[in-house]
């Protein structure tokens, strides 16, 4: 930590540097939130610089009496000896604390200075090596440990240009650190290729991603290791425009996971049969169609396939017993855009199936498992939004949409709980701007969902329905700094209940109405100030439990962002009361500030 | 403006026809076997519990519904302290919490058995009177999974859950956070390690 002290006292001796700071405090009533954090660099010379960066996070949360405490520094030397060539001393630190109902629960720090060499060769070569020691220290209930050791990387990448325009890239990275409890190690290699089209055929381009990557856990007194295996490949293509106005790609990824346990010792009899694979298939297709000037057709489709097979020792005994999972989810979006002068009117359908299988496979216990969660969840939504402007100021708009959600669990024992929602939702309002910044607006929207069993014989739940009405109104003048000006009004009315035999049995009813005064005005050209007070009047009354509650709130609030010191200064501060005396007062708060020099 | 619309008028039928063609059918659930579980809409932080403990109790897939999408757990420092190198804590995601509970814990359950979830209120720590957008509560919870590595039976997992929760734009509650929070002077294990047995 010394070393990075001094090298911040060399940058803020020096002369020509940069500087960047940034902080942010966030209260939102019992939980307070406060980051810091700088980055710094210097040139002394044109071949040399010296940087610095550090965070500085804590977190209050009163309610859980939990205090957390994360800072991290690093300071490094930079040196470009010769061209392509370029070397680096880092010192780095990081702590990571954490106080509950005050007793200190975690206490890790790391400590590590790297030294690193990167070589690059015109723009075709690129290749790094660090190698550097490392101190870890943490404690756990039976008192202080240490990880201390060693480590390096080497990681190279190769670039060129083959057959007249297909770009190639081949890369590796090896990583090693050891420690006196645990050994980490991965090594990696990566390939890449990617073709353009020549101009003649207006666009269209194809790429490809091979990669795999190994790591293995040493824990220096088990007798078994953690191994992880992957690999994935991915493909991309963007069709040549053959039809004008047609746009149209395709990308996607295989990827496969295993994680396994091997004996420490290869004449070892320690086992662990234990594995966990997982796979995904994935499909992305998307289709763009310029019907005519003001029409547009969005087609998109895509379907993402999982597998997971995961082998568990029963507890006690060195049986085994395999769950494999597999999923599927599809999606179709489509989406057709009409804009006639300046209006635009929106029409969306959109399906999504997605399914999931289980099977377990006991092997040789006598246990028996089930695993009856099979399901699919089943969505479709039918849409239009439009907005049409009558006049330069005046504008119109208008949703409407209907979704319906299924959940079907497909086994006998789960398939009580199927059920289906079904929502429908109307949104009209309107947009008059009145001049000067002054903006008039005001929409409603109503919604409806009913909730009903497939099979309501079996529930022992009632099908559900809930209303719900929603107004707002604004009359602002928001200036360009965000400074507000004017009144707002927010009404909200709702209802739910059950449906038995076709009639509602209304169990709660809630309302919640506010209205805001902005009182915004500029002290000077460059710091606005908008004051606020809000008045918010919420009732519910659960008559099934005949439960009444009515709150008063007093919102005060104050917010601005102001230019001082070459930065930014930004506050959102309100303060909330409750005509009740029994009810507490809580803040919600957040104060940035952030400079670049 | 029309020709085009005619030219272009039968790939619009394909598409809206693909949208309902049997890719996207729905299977068919079986005839239930037994009654489904009791589930009421979240409309406040205490019925979140209730329908999480029904849920539990019945080996539900709906436990998931009981959390946010952006749900996380975590675990008490101890635990992670004292099973440190044995079991997995970090990134406890709602995948991860799908995973662990419905697809291991509940697996493990033999037919003629049920889960007991208990969760009350911490007398300590009494729920406030209507929260609005977000709360947290706590809840001493005591669940039983019948033939599971550590909270089979007679040996449930205790602890107290200190639950942050979040009210959508429709009066819904989901929980986002859950923090486990074990007795020092119990030696039973805490819900966080019953179920990372299974990670």
């Amino acid at each position: 930590m010394k070393a990075v002290y001094l090298i911040l006292i060399l940058i803020s001796a020096a002369s020509a540097w940069d500087f960047s700071y940034d902080l942010t405090m966030d209260v939102i009533k019992e939980t307070t939130t406060l980051t810091n954090s700088f980055a710094t660099s210097n040139a002394i010379s044109p071949t040399v610089s010296i940087n610095g960066n550090g965070t500085f996070t804590a977190k209050r949360a009163e309610g859980l009496s939990q205090f957390t405490d994360y800072r991290s520094g690093s300071g490094w030397l930079n040196w470009k000896p010769l061209n392509g060539i370029e070397m680096s001393t880092t010192f780095a630190r990081g702590i990571s604390l954490e106080d509950r109902f005050g007793s200190r629960v975690r206490d890790d720090r790391t400590d590590s200075a790297t030294g690193a060499i990167r070589y690059s060769r015109g723009s075709w070569l690129n290749t790094n090596v660090a190698v550097g020691v490392r101190t870890v220290d943490y404690i756990i209930s039976t008192g202080q440990r240490n990880n201390d050791g060693n480590f390096y990387r080497v990681g190279s990448t190769v670039n060129k240009t083959i057959l007249n325009g297909i770009n190639t890239s081949v890369g590796f990275t090896e990583n090693r650190a050891y420690g006196n409890e645990t050994n980490n190690f991965s090594n990696g290699i990566e390939a890449r290729m990617s073709y353009y089209f020549p101009d003649e055929y207006m666009g269209g381009s194809l790429s490809a991603d091979i990669s795999g990557d190994r790591y293995s856990i040493i824990e220096v007194d088990s007798l078994v290791n953690t191994i992880g295996e992957s690999w994935s490949h991915s493909e991309s293509l963007e069709l040549p425009v053959i039809i004008p106005g047609v746009y149209i790609d395709f990308n996607t990824l295989w990827s496969n996971e295993t994680k396994y346990y091997e004996s420490a010792f290869p004449d070892s009899i320690q086992v662990d049969p234990r594995n966990d694979d997982r796979s995904t298939r994935s499909l992305n297709s998307n289709m763009f169609w310029e019907l005519a000037e003001n029409i547009e057709l969005d087609f998109s489709f895509s379907r993402t396939i999982g597998k997971m097979e995961k082998l568990t020792e029963v507890y006690g005994s060195e049986d085994t017993y395999r769950l494999d999972e597999s999923n599927d989810n599809k999606l179709l979006n489509v989406t057709l855009t009409y804009s006639p002068g300046g209006a635009r009117i929106v029409f969306q359908r959109l399906v999504e199936l997605y399914s999931y299988d289980t099977v377990i496979d006991e092997g040789d216990t006598s246990s028996i498992y089930t695993n009856d969660y099979d399901k699919d969840e089943y969505r479709e939504f039918i849409g239009i939004t439009s907005s049409i402007p009558l006049s330069s100021r005046f504008t119109i708009t208008c949703g409407m949409n209907g979704q319906q959600r299924s959940a079907y669990y497909i086994m006998a024992s789960q398939s009580a709980n199927s059920n289906t929602s079904s929502t429908y939702t109307f949104n009209p309002g309107y947009r008059y701007s009145l001049g000067s910044n002054w903006d008039l607006s005001q929409y409603l929207k109503l919604t409806a969902n009913y909730t009903n069993y497939i099979f309501p014989e079996y529930t022992r739940s009632e099908d559900r329905l809930s209303r719900r009405l929603d107004e707002f109104f604004s009359l602002n003048r928001v200036s360009s700094d965000s400074t507000m000006l004017g009144i707002s009004h927010r009404f909200t009315l709702s209802d739910q209940g059950t449906m038995e035999n076709g009639v509602f049995f209304r169990a709660e009813e809630s309302l919640n109405n506010t209205i805001t005064l902005n009182a915004g005005f500029h002290v000077s050209s460059n710091v606005g100030i908008t004051p606020s007070y809000s008045y918010q009047y919420v009732t519910r009354n659960r008559m099934d439990l005949q439960i009444k509650t009515v709150d008063n709130l007093h919102h005060l609030g104050i917010r601005s962002a102001i230019g001082v010191m070459g930065g930014t200064f930004n506050a959102n501060i309100t303060r909330t009361f409750y005509s009740s005396s029994s009810r507490e007062s809580y803040w919600k708060a957040s104060v940035g500030f952030n400079v670049r020099m | 403006m029309r020709a085009i619309l005619h030219k272009h008028i039968y790939f619009l039928l394909a598409a809206l026809y693909f949208c309902s063609c049997s890719l996207f059918e729905p299977r068919i659930p079986e005839e239930p076997s037994s009654e489904g579980i009791v589930w009421q809409d979240p409309t406040s932080p205490d019925i979140v519990v209730e329908n999480m403990q029904s849920a539990l109790n019945g080996s539900s897939a709906l436990y998931t519904n009981c959390f946010s999408e952006s749900f996380v757990f975590y675990a008490d420092t101890n635990d992670i302290n004292e099973y440190s190198g044995e079991y997995n804590f970090s990134g406890w995601t709602l995948d991860v919490e799908s995973y662990t509970v419905v697809s291991q814990l509940f697996s493990v359950v033999p037919t003629d058995s049920t889960v007991i979830a208990v969760f009350s209120i911490d007398p300590e720590n009494p729920d406030p009177p209507a929260p609005a957008d977000s709360v947290t509560i706590f809840r001493n919870y005591s669940i039983t999974v019948p033939q599971s590595v550590h909270s089979g039976t007679g040996t449930p997992a205790v602890g107290t859950a200190v639950l942050f929760m979040i009210e959508d734009d429709y009066g819904s509650w989901t929980i986002r956070e859950w923090h486990d929070t074990r007795y020092l002077s119990v030696s039973y294990v805490t819900w966080a390690v019953a179920k990372a047995a299974y990670r």
